[in-house]
């Protein structure tokens, strides 16, 4: 009996996935205060602002706009939730995680910004010690110069999350 | 035997973790986001250096009050010039600041025009040049975005009977 249970737990160890890829995931979430995501519980979220202008008009709920000399930007928070695989023994041995964002296409024009962190191409960190688990808010702005032309803006936001 | 069997079991499993691939474990996830941006235009009155302090300054809606005046003596708020036309008329004059901005539109300059609210048969108001009425009054058809000041003048005839003036100036910025 004692040596089918030494032998199933080996199994156990021994038939974890090569690749631990799997075993963490990350979902975007409708923050209490701000913008209605999209897609919210999933990691595959849409934010539209709809449409906006630097004067007058109006903006969804939980938007906060702001006019600068030269620019207006339109801000809301939302909310990151790292989870990881609560069977997996080697993800137990992580206590945090990193997140990075970066934009999907290059944007010449506007200001984007996560958590205070302008947004490019390349991969930018957001924190990294992240608590897994934990629904963080985290403040998202899109800034808008006067002098762009009126149009439609659109942009992915690529998030990794990476145990530590 | 079984004590053997367990250290081979601890070994395997050992070997297991240990033998995990280095690769960091991760996941990614994305948000689209999307918003439609249309041009705009910012009309906005602000005190002016030598001018009377406008109540509500820096907005769209903003108010000037002379509060009580007289023809001969009193005195005057700050920056308000009264002036004395013989025995006809006397008048109350100050400037105030135009603010026109515009955003997401490519203009150059803008049309200010203005007009009372309210029809007043007695007393006059002007700005800069231009004597206001309840139709819309060209100030310029080519305003230059920024600030811009202009003088505002209530003459009000010796023949009127002393009381309560009060009206508003509707203002609006086209951008060209």
């Amino acid at each position: 009996m004692r040596r089918s249970w030494l032998v199933l737990i080996a199994l156990l160890f021994w038939s974890r996935p090569a690749s631990a890829q799997v075993t963490l995931t990350i979902a975007f979430v409708s923050d209490p205060s701000g913008i209605t995501l999209s897609g919210s519980g999933t990691s595959s979220a849409s934010l539209s602002f709809g449409t906006v202008q630097a004067f007058g008009g109006t903006v969804p709920s939980g938007v906060t706009k702001s006019v600068a000399g030269n620019s207006w930007t339109l801000s809301t928070p939302f909310d990151v939730l790292v989870q990881k695989g609560a069977l997996d023994v080697i993800d137990l041995l992580s206590t945090s995680y990193t997140l990075t964002a970066r934009l999907q296409a290059a944007d010449i024009q506007d200001t984007w910004k996560f958590n205070s962190v302008v947004l490019s191409t390349t991969a930018a960190t957001i924190t990294a010690t992240g608590i897994y688990g934990s629904t963080t808010s985290y403040g998202f702005s899109l800034t808008v110069p006067f002098s762009a032309s009126a149009a439609a803006i659109s942009n992915t936001i690529n998030f990794t999350a990476v145990a530590n | 035997m079984i004590k053997k069997l367990f250290s081979i079991v601890v070994l395997v499993a050992c070997i297991a973790l240990v033998g995990v691939p280095a690769s960091a474990t991760s996941a990614t996830g994305t948000v689209a986001v999307t918003a439609t941006t249309v041009a705009s235009v910012s009309l906005t009155f602000v005190t002016d250096g030598a001018g009377i302090t406008l109540g509500g300054t820096g907005t769209s809606a903003a108010t000037i009050a002379f509060g009580s005046v007289q023809a001969y003596g009193g005195s005057v708020p700050a920056n308000v010039t009264k002036t004395v036309n013989g025995i006809i008329n006397w008048s109350l004059s100050t400037p105030f600041d135009v603010v026109v901005e515009v955003a997401n539109q490519t203009s150059s300059n803008y049309t200010l025009t203005a007009a009372l609210q309210t029809a007043d048969a007695t007393n006059t108001w002007a700005l800069g040049a231009t004597n206001l009425s309840t139709t819309a009054a060209t100030l310029t058809a080519t305003g230059a975005y920024g600030s811009t000041a202009y003088t505002f003048k209530l003459t009000i005839p010796f023949s009127a009977a002393a009381g309560a003036i009060s009206n508003t100036l509707n203002f609006t910025a086209t951008a060209n």
